[in-house]
């Protein structure tokens, strides 16, 4: 009996380790089932637009990417100097401090080529699902869209690298290194087939949406409106026949850049830019303008507003835009400290200088080899003295004491540094500077040192300066109030720009065409127009004169948009010439409102903040080293890797 | 010793227990009436056994088998190989007993179904008779506790025999006055005594301290030392106890030899420290050991050391094999205490201590911070930025709300820490049922400050309870069953806030800008900064509870009846964990710093920078936590034939592991041991894990894991007999062996089922004219399936000696190789072109790691009053990369780190700094032309680091980096320390250091002074050690100064590579024992009080902070030392 009751016993035991073994067979089978497949994303209507959004998000965020990668690199947009310690290394490398090991926060290099090949992805996987509503219309939409992202993005790294691997379709895990490591492409080449693939996609997408919520979908116009910013750079003296780059090539021996100058790429530019102004006004895109209770235009709200109205509140000079990342780091980053921003994202002085007067002349011509400024008298400007009443003007713009109802509102007080009286309307838009009004907290912005919006600290405008554009004059970061503002990408009147310096480049006889889209930036603008006729401001003269006209246009109208001023001086091989040496600014640790050159303690008055180095490397961002060592078949970019 | 079978006790008592067990059994199993049974089966049952030429041993197991009779013996007095032959048919016990011993001189008596064999006593017994003389003793170990259940057997006549009862006595009848009696007890030195003229001989036992572990936990199982031939080291818990740590892990280091080990904080609930078996062999993934805590897969941060009884280290191959792939980075097996035969015993520990930081780095004052900052301004020929009024107004303490120093450090720490140990040990029981209880507390009350104006305390504390209740019982004589229950709840208070976050922010705040808070009680804070002290006392508070409980069901029987040695287990366990928070926050208003007083009414001018909110509001956390449960079956074989002794183990588990995630994680393998020793001298053993892991495609899941190993014993060699009371042991072992890995991890991420595509989440995009109209989340490519991938697998070779001199000292040197392969990792080399978002998955890396461990136990009763013992151990482990897919352009270069230490420093070399000499124009920063180029500012200045142009490209940039020679983590940890012991009063210090360890300092960008432009960061009191225009040392801590961040000064290189290696002062103990006579009055039988030092010593070549302590610039929570007394106490 017992005998049995053990043997159950051992039984039993050998039973559950018999069981457990017996499970053997299963017990590891337990593969994760509900994972989400490249099949199931494209079998889904939400997936699938899920994917689409992960290739559209590296469509530069017009505030932060631009503030933290690029604008900086220009003369416009300052950040405070002391922010290089809280990671702004493009800080360093405005002074020069920059290598091919170095990051740069928009990393395309590395990061676009993942957004390529989801995008190739999506093409090939993308299809019609007619129980979600997902037509073969909107597959044919959603592909060319893909397609447009992909020349986008090349664009993008062509833009900033030069000199890139264009790597078409997908590659295979398991390819061999040949196949991994390509050669970089002649830029030309690069560029043709963009153009190409952006032609084509812009006879597929349309030029607008009917729906709401499809608005940011790639367009037609946006296609154009690449194409038409890549050719004006193609045609640009950096890339078109730079001696500099004459013994550059890629591994295979071929050139990158042409070594002849190609003037038919000017021509090319101004057909390009034509094509997208008459798609875009053809589809009723326009510059955006408010008027006056008189029906006059009013040029400062004209100019603010482009910035924050939406597009189907009739801003219709927007031609491509990204909802902004929502954070409202740039907007904080450009409120004095003493409101609860961070009180250090400042502008240059030459960005000061470089405003019209209201008489539509410059201000400043140029400076000295001491880099004090040639003052253009007969403009008026004067760096002396203080103003002794406050200045009114035909505009409904109220951030200096001024009433919403009036037609005539101040623009400066009594008591303003001279500098900033009499400027044409754009400045105040643009420029925050000491002792200037602040609606919001009612009371005039104190910069001096020791003073509540200023320094010593990091924190406080370096040079006397925060920048105000794009920055809603709602918004509020003690009180967390952000209100919306579109992130516009490209809009009509740089493309007016665009077209004047492309004609003046390659006809520059035309002088009435050219004029034509330059002066309805200066109408917009609220200063006279060029012409011959009463009140305007003589033609310039030349093709040289012309090119400075419309250069100075340039600055003042794109001043801190989305890096123009950057490409723009390395397209024209400015560099050297304007981001080496000092910036300037007024003296940040002034206390006294005194414009006395001889008093330590003067606020107003020309400091150096900061000394700028660009050499020859500058013109482009390096490949990073990292991918130099991956792939043998990279050629770094020129002059990064020797002394010079 | 008894080996064979542990109910081999002649002792009448037991006899008797073992009796009422088995009436228990029977009666709760069958529910017959056993006296019937007792009666009738000797009488009823018959036994047919016919074996010719067997070995008795094979004959009593025949009889077991095809019977319920056990036999009983003392081997030494049966020799059970000796052959026999029987035939018998259907015969009562009695009449097979009569017939097998007939020829022999052994006797036998029957009781019920047991047998018990014995040896005739000699032939001189009528004599004997006569003169038979009674000794009586007691027997006490060296504190005077009584031993029980000592054996006392007559050398003479091994046959007779005793043990000791509860109280220690025992009473044996000898033949003559020349008997020698024996005296053997598990884990204390064998004793003899002639018995003399005596009729009391009491005996004093001295604990075998270096011998303690007789028996040895090894994988799965326990072995008897000698037959070890895997390398083992082990260490007495008491040991892990020490000072008033809450993990043991921060005393592995130094005290385990094969253990490298660091404590990277000091703060409460996060100062475990990280430890590596052997160093670290892997550049990536799992480097963690494995840790099991009864044989299942636990933490050890949180068990209390009065919760251990065994803690072994398997460092080799042939002591890891059978975990296969969980196994390769070492194993450590705790088990916890089980209850022992006899009447309970009590004991009671407390340790009351104050706590202090070990060091806190020190910062100037404000005053001395602004002048800093005038001089840097000064030689790089700007004016000052602060007045010399405002320098005097801070120096002569004029109005602290507007020139305030305040030292963030000290605003946020106390002077002093508090902690507290207690615990409780009851253990005890009978042969049937023993049980062991642990319950410990301990509190840990922080260092850091709370406002003790805000009706709820935030300081950092904690609070921690330990249970575990072990219970053991014999369902029968061949069956035992056991029933651990453990656990331990903790409870962490402290502000809801990083402190790691804290104490960075204590580092970064300068000194000069606002008080604490203002006489008038705003809180001021610059803008987009922090205020440290009220982030620390103003936000509220946070409690962590975390609890566990840890189960464990384990039936063991043992087959005798079918094979003598034979035994089988089954164990289940389950475990539980689950953490839980609340969190009550709130914020102050902040000011930003005032700029003046209002010249009229006096009062600052303050703006409010941002709005608090002013009660605390309430959130709660939950976690899943985690849930484990694990199933094992095991069977074993132990059994000696003459001179072969044949050891053999087979086991199946497998484990389901859920933390929440999408699928818990299993694990499922056998395992086997064969291990053989001829003549107790030659060893030989045999070891595999079979194992398969979920994480990989079918058919790629198992992998097999062998190991050998042998040893030989050369001491135990008859022609070493000679030397014995010299060379008292000299062992020699070597083992080869492989083990595997199948924990992928890369950085922190873990991943999982790599053989599946997974399609990972990324930005999204927003669309529509509005703000958030149409948004959709975004997702791209994840993982890129490789259904080729395997686990890695190490194979690891190792060489021991064990040397013991004079039975005195004991020296153990292991000498190890591991080659790592098959590494899981991603590839690195694939261009950014091709677009990847994460590189494919491989098994590519291979990494060699080898060493030396060794530890010396030095054991000496000098005399009745004087005790010494010494432990030394020394670990050395240096690893290096011998493949992990470096880019082309790399490989052959000075950056390379292929054929280095996995985290090898990498920087640039610094030279000396520049000098006047080396430029042609000083004023223009233009270097000499034979000076190379420095490109990571775009000028240097005299006084700057000027670097090695590593490469020869006469350019000084980031390819100029290149090996520095050193890791962080060391490459040699050591411990030493001797305890004394003089009557009842003992001494004991121990020390542990690290070598061959390293930190990159200064890397954040306010460390060098003037980099965060006196906005941000303080200076260390050695700013003055620094290159000035007027004094252009070469011999500095800092290169020139720069107000702004010098890029050039800044890089990593040997400038700021500082030598880390430490030697601490871990413990230091001075006890005194009260006399037994005296304590035993309050019924206690034994009790010692100490006063103890932990951490009080730290010698280092580094001084601006504890060099332990994971930060390159001081801040974190610091190691703490502490100053305690304690009490044990036992009953």
């Amino acid at each position: 009996m017992k005998k049995t009751i053990y043997r159950f016993f051992y039984l039993s035991l050998i039973l559950l380790l018999a069981g457990g073994t017996s499970s053997c067979s299963d017990f590891l089978d337990k593969e994760p089932d509900d994972q989400l497949t490249l099949d199931m994303i494209f079998k889904d209507k939400t997936r699938t637009e899920d994917w689409l959004a992960g290739v559209y998000s590296n469509i530069p965020d017009t505030y932060w990417t631009y503030a933290r990668g690029m604008d900086p690199l220009g003369d416009d947009l300052a950040p405070s100097t002391g922010w290089l310690q809280f990671g702004w290394n493009i800080i360093g490398k405005q002074q020069g401090n920059w290598n091919p090991t170095s990051d740069w926060v928009p990393n395309y290099f590395n990061q676009l080529p993942k957004r390529i090949r989801a995008a190739y992805i999506f093409i090939d996987n993308v299809r019609a699902n007619e129980a979600q509503l997902v037509t073969e219309q909107e597959v044919q939409y959603m592909k060319a869209e893909a397609r447009f992202l992909i020349a986008y993005y090349y664009y993008l790294m062509l833009n900033y690298y030069g000199a890139i691997p264009l790597q078409l379709g997908l590659v295979d895990v398991n390819a061999p290194a040949s196949e991994l490591m390509i050669p970089q492409k002649p830029f030309d080449e690069v560029v043709d087939w963009i153009d190409q693939e952006l032609v084509a996609v812009s006879k597929i997408l349309p030029p607008y949406y009917n729906e709401s919520k499809k608005y940011g979908r790639a367009t037609s116009i946006a296609c154009l409106a690449v194409r038409a910013r890549m050719l004006l750079f193609a045609a640009s003296p950096l890339v078109n026949g730079n001696p500099d780059y004459a013994n550059y090539t890629n591994s295979e021996g071929t050139s990158i850049f042409n070594s002849t100058p190609d003037a038919s790429k000017w021509a090319k530019a101004v057909k390009a830019n034509m094509d997208l102004i008459e798609l875009a006004e053809k589809n009723g895109h326009a510059l955006y303008y408010e008027y006056l209770n008189n029906g006059d235009i009013d040029p400062f709200l004209s100019y603010q507003n482009m910035l924050f109205r939406k597009f189907n509140e009739g801003n219709k000079e927007i031609l491509f835009a990204r909802n902004p990342v929502e954070t409202w780091e740039y907007d904080r980053h450009a409120q004095p400290r003493g409101t609860g921003g961070n009180g250090g994202m400042g502008i240059t002085q030459s960005l000061v200088d470089a405003f019209f007067m209201k008489n539509g002349l410059p201000a400043i011509t140029g400076y000295n080899a001491n880099g004090s400024p040639i003052i253009n008298t007969a403009s008026g400007y004067t760096e002396t003295g203080f103003s002794t009443a406050e200045e009114k003007r035909d505009t409904k713009w109220i951030e200096v004491k001024g009433n919403r109802d009036s037609d005539s509102n101040p623009v400066t007080l009594a008591d303003t540094y001279n500098m900033y009286c009499n400027r044409e309307p754009r400045f105040y838009i643009s420029v925050l500077y000491n002792e200037c009004w602040f609606r919001r907290e009612n009371r005039t912005t104190r910069f001096y040192s020791g003073a509540w919006d200023g320094g010593p600290t990091h924190d406080a405008p370096q040079n006397g300066y925060l920048v105000r554009k794009k920055v809603h004059p709602d918004h509020d970061p003690r009180n967390n109030v952000n209100p919306y503002r579109p992130g516009i990408l490209f809009r009509l009147g740089e493309f007016y720009l665009n077209y004047a310096e492309a004609l003046n480049e390659s006809e520059p006889a035309k002088t009435t065409e050219i004029l034509f889209y330059l002066n309805k930036i200066r109408e917009k603008a609220g200063i006279p127009i060029y012409g011959s006729g009463e009140g305007q401001i003589a033609v310039p003269s030349g093709q040289d004169a012309m090119r400075e006209a419309i250069r100075r246009e340039r600055r003042v109208e794109l001043n801190c948009e989305n890096g123009t001023r950057w490409d723009d001086i390395r397209r024209w091989k400015l560099g050297e010439k304007l981001l080496n040496g000092d910036f300037w600014g007024m003296n940040f640790s002034g206390t006294d409102k005194s414009d006395d050159k001889n008093n330590d303690k003067a606020f107003f008055v020309r400091k150096v903040y900061q000394k700028r180095v660009f050499t020859k490397k500058n013109y482009w961002v390096p490949i990073p080293q990292d991918q130099i060592d991956k792939n043998p078949n990279l050629r770094q970019l020129p002059f990064w890797d020797t002394s010079e | 010793m008894i080996k064979k079978c542990s109910f081999s006790i002649k002792d009448a008592n037991i006899r008797k227990i073992l009796r009422i067990m088995r009436l228990i059994i029977c009666f709760l199993l069958l529910g017959i009436n056993l006296s019937y049974a007792v009666e009738s089966y000797s009488q009823t049952t018959r036994i047919s056994v016919n074996l010719k030429n067997t070995p008795l041993k094979e004959i009593f197991s025949e009889i077991e088998k095809n019977s319920e009779y056990v036999f009983f013996y003392y081997d030494e007095s049966v020799d059970l190989n000796k052959s026999m032959t029987i035939d018998i048919k259907g015969q009562t016990i009695d009449k097979v007993l009569k017939e097998l011993f007939k020829s022999t001189d052994y006797i036998y008596t029957v009781s019920d179904r047991q047998v018990f064999v014995s040896r005739q006593p000699a032939p001189a017994t009528s004599r004997q008779n006569q003169n038979k003389i009674t000794v009586r003793g007691n027997i006490t170990d060296m504190k005077g506790e009584p031993l029980i259940g000592v054996s006392i057997i007559v050398k003479s006549n091994p046959s007779t025999g005793t043990v000791t009862d509860t109280d220690g006595n025992y009473s044996i009848n000898v033949p003559d006055k020349y008997t020698v009696l024996q005296y053997k007890y598990i884990g204390f030195i064998p004793k003899e005594e002639t018995v003399g003229e005596r009729k009391i001989v009491n005996v004093i036992m001295q604990e075998d301290v270096g011998q303690l572990d007789e028996v040895v936990v090894v994988g799965y199982s326990t072995q008897k030392k000698e037959s070890v031939v895997g390398s083992i080291s082990t260490i007495e818990p008491g040991k892990l106890a020490a000072g008033t740590t809450r993990s043991m892990s921060n005393n592995l280091a130094g005290q385990l030899a094969g253990v490298i080990g660091v404590q990277r904080s000091g703060e409460p609930g996060y100062d475990n420290s990280n430890f590596w078996i052997r160093g670290i062999s892997t550049f990536q993934g799992n480097r963690n050991p494995l840790v099991l805590i009864d044989g299942i897969e636990r933490s050890l941060n949180n068990i209390d050391p009065e919760e251990i009884e065994s803690f072994s280290v398997l460092k080799d191959a042939s002591a890891s094999a059978v975990y296969g792939v969980r196994g390769a980075n070492g194993v450590i097996l705790i088990n916890t205490k089980r209850g022992r035969v006899g009447k309970p015993t009590v004991s009671f520990k407390m340790e009351q201590a104050i706590t202090q930081p070990t060091k806190i780095p020190e910062f100037v004052g404000a005053a001395d911070y602004l002048e800093v900052m005038n001089s840097i301004r000064h030689e790089s020929g700007k004016e000052p930025m602060y007045s010399q009024q405002h320098i005097d107004n801070i120096r002569n303490g004029v109005d602290s709300d507007l020139y305030p120093s305040v030292d963030w450090m000290d605003a946020i720490l106390k002077d002093f820490g508090t902690n507290t140990k207690a615990s409780i040990d009851i253990n005890g029981g009978s042969e049937v049922l023993r049980y062991s209880f642990v319950g410990a507390f301990y509190h840990e009350g922080g260092i850091l400050e709370r406002d003790k104006n805000q009706g709820w305390n935030s300081s950092l504390r904690l609070n921690r309870y330990n249970m575990r209740s072990n219970v053991d019982i014999n369902l029968t004589p061949t069956t035992l069953v056991r029933f651990n229950i453990g656990g331990y709840m903790q409870e962490r208070t402290s502000p809801p806030q990083s402190i790691d976050n804290l104490f960075a922010m204590a580092y970064q705040t300068p000194p000069y800008q606002h008080p604490t808070r203002y006489s008038t009680g705003e809180i001021p804070q610059v803008p987009q900064r922090v205020n440290p002290w009220a982030l620390l006392t103003q936000t509220g508070y946070e409690r962590v509870v975390q609890s566990k409980l840890e189960s464990l069901f384990v039936v063991e029987q043992d087959l005798k009846m079918f094979l003598p040695g034979l035994k089988i287990k089954g164990t289940f366990s389950f475990d539980n964990y689950s953490d839980n928070s609340v969190k009550r926050g709130k914020s102050p208003d902040y000011y930003n710093p005032a700029t003046g007083r209002d010249p009229e009414t006096g009062q600052l001018e303050l703006v409010v920078s941002s709005y608090g909110q002013e009660f605390l509001d309430h959130s709660v956390g939950a976690n899943f936590g985690n849930k484990n449960t694990y199933l094992e079956g095991t069977l074993t074989y132990d059994n000696t034939f003459g001179d072969h002794t044949v050891n053999a183990l087979f086991l199946y588990n497998q484990r389901n592991y859920d933390d929440g995630g999408k699928l818990p994680f299993r694990f499922q393998g056998i395992a086997g041991r064969m291990s053989y020793t001829m003549k107790g001298r030659y060893i030989g053993e045999f070891n595999f894990g079979y194992n398969g892991s979920e994480n990989f495609a079918k058919g790629k899941r198992y992998g097999f894991f062998p190991s050998v190993a042998a040893g030989w014993i050369l001491s135990e060699e008859p022609f070493m007999q000679g030397v014995r009371n010299t060379l008292s042991k000299v062992k020699f072992r070597g083992s080869w062996g492989l083990v595997g890995n199948d924990r992928f991890k890369i950085g922190d991420t873990e991943y999982r089922f790599p053989y599946i595509s997974t399609i990972n989440n990324t930005d999204g995009y927003v669309w529509g004219y509005n703000r958030d109209e149409f948004g959709r989340a975004g997702r791209w490519e994840g993982n890129i399936a490789n259904t080729g991938l395997k686990w890695e697998t190490v194979a690891k070779t190792n060489l021991g000696l064990e040397l013991g001199l004079f039975n005195a000292i004991e020296l153990q040197v292991d000498y190890f190789m591991e080659k790592r392969r098959d590494i899981f990792m991603r590839r690195t080399t694939m261009p950014a072109s091709a677009g990847f978002v994460d590189m494919p998955f491989a098994n590519f890396g291979k990494v060699d790691n080898k060493g030396v461990d060794m530890v010396l136990d030095v054991n000496k009763q000098i005399n009745k009053d004087w005790f010494v013992s010494a432990r030394g151990t020394f670990t050395y482990a240096k690893n290096k990369i011998i493949e992990q897919d470096e880019s082309l352009g790399i490989i052959g270069t000075n950056r390379s780190s292929t054929g280095l230490p996995v985290g090898q420093i990498f920087g640039l070399v610094a030279e000396r700094l520049f000098t006047d000499e080396d430029f042609a124009d000083v004023e223009n920063g233009i270097l000499k032309d034979d000076i190379p180029t420095p490109t990571f500012t775009s000028s240097v200045r005299p006084g700057d680091i000027k670097y090695v142009d590593v490469n020869g490209d006469n350019r000084i940039d980031a390819l100029d980096r290149t090996n520095l020679g050193g890791t962080v983590d060391p490459q040699i940890v050591y411990g030493f320390g001797a305890n004394l012991r003089y009557k009842n009063i003992d001494f004991g210090f121990f020390f542990q250091g690290n070598g061959h360890t390293y930190r990159m300092i200064g890397r954040e960008a306010y460390f060098i002074p003037g980099s965060g432009l006196g906005g941000v960061g303080n200076f260390f009191t050695n700013v003055g050690d620094r290159w000035t225009i007027e004094n252009p040392r070469q011999d500095v801590f800092y290169p020139r100064l720069y107000e702004g961040l010098n890029e050039n000064n800044y890089q990593e290189s040997t400038w700021w590579m500082k030598n880390m290696k430490m030697l601490r002062l871990k413990n230091i103990e001075l006890g005194y024992n009260f006399p037994v006579t005296m304590v035993r009055r309050f019924g206690s039988s034994g009790a010692r009080i100490f006063c103890r030092g932990t951490n009080i010593l730290t010698i280092s070549d580094f001084k601006l902070w504890d060099p332990e302590i994971d930060s390159d610039r001081g801040s974190k929570y610091p190691l703490v030392k502490s100053y305690s007394i304690g009490l044990n106490i036992s009953f």
